[in-house]
């Protein structure tokens, strides 16, 4: 397996989890089947996977962690987006930005 | 989260972590079941589409893990684990490097009590050893006059103290200013003992700063010539002769069939700083005035303890100022004709007149008088098996090298499964640490028990005096110092094989068998450099051994003079109060001679004052103007004779060679003509052309003439060698 390459897959999954969080606190559960919602299951994810990237992101301080409650009354870890986060999903769209339009301009123009 | 509360949280979080996990499977199976899912399904799939839990749960933990501590504990785990699935590999490698690093903490614990760790007394970075020095005898001391006059004039010492451990009792008719060691002998406690004691000065305790656990130290009324008989007794003395009595105060001590008063007990940790261990202190009692005059010249040793903020240098100055005031006038040293009753510099008291052989003041740290010769030799021995530890190094890499070649699958295994090559690295140096840090832990043992034997190996006089006073041990610094080396070690030996392992191509590594194919150049290249260099070290730790073993050769291939084989010594001596009478004492040694003459076994016995190669010999001093020829001596030499008295079997015993006139009958006794024999050199020295048999020996000693000269015996070695009693 190629470093570049799982590092890359990394990347998209953490700006991705970056983006889910961005719209308000939300527990690991519903990250994923947002993710999968989203993107009308385009990301086959391996569900597990999920939680070291969120753990890591954490650990970065990018995401910041709390227990509470959730709807039907049981205790659950809510991720939320800290500013440092709020600042990396930015620069990460930015630059995913920069990467597609190059891409599908390579794609149209050679094509 | 910080990386010790993540340590010491490292149970809540890993609760919190399952409760995470759990929590989303469980709200999975319960959105599918609420899609009309058999439940039994529902928690296949939901399982299936999570992925391994164990595995999640593993990787969640390395998130933490990219912080230290968690990944050492970790990483350690692992490496006793491998460790142990090779006991044969790990019991080869503990052993190679306890013997290293056992040699290396055995040595540097001397070194510690030798160089690093300060004396037991306090502030005993101020202590220094006061001498003048006479390079030409050899001899270390100072005068009772200096030591007087130093104690009234000098500015830049706090405290002096003398100190004497030479005997002078037996002194009155001996030639010279020989003696012994201040033995006495103890009675009235048991069976009659030989103790060692020292003459101490008041001002002794203070200097040290050391006080008496129990009663007082003398007091400068008790330090003076014919004051109270009172002895401080050292604490070993005390229990083994009073039992530890807590009433000793005040009861009697007979030494020399002398009453004495015991007035104080000296502390269990107090250690005497000379050669060897006073078990008594008695006072000095210098006659202060006759010293002053220089009339009286009594050898003593002095220390001092420096002012706060004092150099060495300033005390030094300081003394010399003092020493040279009290000097005559300088004109009157190279004048000669002996001036026998003038003020002379000479060392050895009693002897004539003539111009002294130059004395020079040396103010040294006490710890590094005590220490002598022993600390470059510590040194070099460090710097030895230091080469010792190296080779080890190289033998354990070697190992772990070929191990390695054997574990390059599983690095590659593991490489593949995400390990980053910095942590694979960090992994094998712990598994090379963890090694090292068992063999040290072994080795820590071997030296606690090789101190003792390196401790009594050492001679006392080849600065073995320090080790009586700062005992090596295994103390704080030596843990330290183990625990450093080993270390070290374990990363000098860990890294080179750790980083060609990792290094290694992945693919080449994952093929089954791979340890069967041939190892890469690069390792080789390593196995051969290692090679290279412990062939070197050892190279070199075999020259020095054998320079070592040829000094040895030629001591050993030194002609003594004697035959030591099969000789016996002992000691004993009379004292003046159950024998007065010179008559009285030469009686009783007959006597005993004779008795030890007729035990079966003993082919001869001798009697005689010193043993050869005893630096305790009385000596007589000659100017060349006393001697008869002087064709063979310029004017400024001194010669100085060593000299024992005899009995008649002497030259047989010690089987020493007559080479020409007759050694002594039992018929020169004390009213015959005197006579003596000397040594070739001697001959050779003093009557360079001429037979010396019959020869008058004038040396003014005492107006007595030692008129004839019967015999020449061979050359007889009479160097400072330590004798051991």
């Amino acid at each position: 397996m190629s470093e570049e390459r799982s590092e890359f897959l990394r990347g998209t999954l953490d700006m991705l989890i970056l983006k889910v969080v961005a719209l308000g606190p939300i527990h690991g559960y519903a990250i994923a089947q947002r993710i999968q919602r989203i993107s009308r299951d385009f990301f086959q994810l391996q569900q597990g996977s999920l939680y070291p990237a969120l753990h890591r992101l954490e650990d970065r301080g990018w995401l910041k962690a709390e227990w509470r409650a959730t709807e039907t009354g049981r205790d659950a870890k809510f991720y939320a987006l800290t500013p440092k986060g709020r600042k990396q999903l930015e620069a990460e769209v930015k630059n995913w930005d920069k990467l597609t339009n190059a891409v599908a301009l390579i794609l149209r123009t050679a094509g | 989260m910080r990386w010790y509360q993540r340590f010491f949280r490292r149970g809540l979080t890993e609760k919190h972590l399952d409760v995470e996990l759990r929590f989303h499977l469980e709200q999975q199976i319960a959105d599918y079941i609420a899609a009309g899912m058999k439940p039994e399904e529902a928690r296949r799939r939901a399982r299936l589409e999570f992925g391994g839990l164990d595995q999640v749960k593993e990787e969640c933990r390395d998130v933490g893990a990219t912080h230290i501590v968690d990944t050492l504990i970790q990483d350690l785990r692992y490496a006793v684990r491998m460790l142990r699935k090779n006991p044969a590999f790990t019991l080869v490698a503990v052993l190679t490097l306890a013997l290293g690093i056992g040699a290396n903490t055995a040595i540097f614990s001397v070194v510690n009590a030798v160089v690093l760790r300060p004396l037991p007394y306090s502030h005993s970075d101020r202590l220094v050893w006061i001498a003048e020095s006479i390079p030409a005898l050899k001899s270390e001391a100072a005068t009772g006059g200096d030591y007087v006059d130093w104690k009234d004039q000098n500015h830049t010492l706090d405290r002096i103290a003398a100190y004497d451990t030479v005997y002078r009792g037996s002194l009155s008719e001996g030639s010279g200013s020989g003696g012994g060691s201040a033995d006495f002998n103890l009675t009235g406690r048991g069976t009659p003992a030989r103790v060692h004691g020292a003459f101490v000065s008041a001002s002794f305790f203070a200097t040290l700063g050391v006080e008496p656990q129990l009663g007082r130290a003398f007091t400068e009324n008790e330090d003076q010539p014919n004051g109270p008989h009172v002895v401080v007794l050292g604490h070993s003395f005390w229990q083994q002769y009073f039992g530890s009595d807590p009433h000793v105060l005040g009861q009697t001590v007979n030494l020399d069939a002398a009453p004495y008063t015991a007035i104080g007990v000296m502390p269990a940790s107090f250690r005497f700083p000379g050669d060897s261990d006073a078990q008594i202190l008695l006072p000095l009692a210098l006659n202060q005035a006759s010293e002053r005059l220089r009339i009286a010249q009594r050898h003593v040793r002095i220390i001092g303890r420096l002012k706060p903020g004092v150099s060495l240098a300033a005390a030094w100055a300081d003394l010399d100022e003092i020493r040279k005031r009290a000097q005559p006038s300088s004109g009157s040293t190279s004048a000669e004709g002996g001036g026998g009753g003038g003020r002379r510099r000479a060392m050895p008291a009693p002897g004539p007149g003539g111009p002294p052989p130059a004395s020079e003041l040396k103010v040294v740290p006490l710890a590094e008088h005590l220490a002598g010769n022993l600390r470059p030799a510590m040194l070099t021995l460090l710097g030895a098996v230091g080469l010792v530890l190296l080779i080890a190094c190289a033998n354990v890499a070697n190992l772990m090298l070929t191990r390695a070649s054997a574990r390059t699958r599983e690095v590659a295994v593991r490489a593949v499964l995400g390990a980053g090559r910095w942590r694979l690295v960090r992994q094998l140096l712990l598994e090379s640490v963890t090694l090292a840090v068992a063999g040290g832990m072994a080795g820590l043992l071997l030296a606690a028990w090789s101190v003792h034997v390196i401790t009594r190996l050492i001679p006392a006089g080849a600065g073995g005096g320090i080790l009586a006073v700062a005992e090596p041990r295994v103390d704080g610094n030596v843990l330290l110092f183990a625990l450093a080396v080993s270390v070290l070690t374990g990363i000098l030996f860990g890294l080179a094989p750790a980083v060609t392992v990792t290094r290694s191509d992945l693919a080449e590594g994952l093929k089954e068998g791979a340890q069967a194919a041939s190892p890469g150049i690069r390792r080789s290249w390593l196995r051969g450099a290692l090679a290279v260099a412990e062939i070197f070290l050892a190279l070199m730790l075999l020259i020095g051994a054998g320079l070592l073993i040829k000094s040895f050769y030629r001591v050993l291939q030194v002609n003594p003079g004697f035959a030591p084989e099969r000789v016996l010594t002992m000691d004993l001596s009379l004292t003046d109060a159950r024998y007065p009478a010179r008559q009285q004492k030469s009686e009783f040694f007959s006597q005993v001679l004779r008795r030890v003459e007729s035990l079966p076994g003993v082919r001869s016995a001798a009697l005689a004052d010193s043993l050869p190669l005893n630096p305790y010999q009385g000596f007589l001093l000659m100017s060349p103007n006393q001697l008869l020829s002087r064709a063979a001596l310029s004017s400024s030499t001194i010669v100085m004779m060593r000299m024992l008295k005899v009995s008649p079997g002497y030259f047989y015993t010690l089987g020493i060679p007559v080479l020409k006139g007759r050694t002594f009958t039992d018929h020169d006794d004390e009213q015959a003509l005197k006579v003596a024999v000397v040594n070739e050199v001697l001959a050779r020295h003093l009557w360079p052309a001429e037979d010396p048999i019959g020869k008058q020996f004038p040396p003014g000693h005492r107006g007595r003439v030692l008129r004839a000269l019967p015999s020449i015996a061979g050359r007889l070695h009479a160097t400072r060698r330590p004798h051991r009693r």
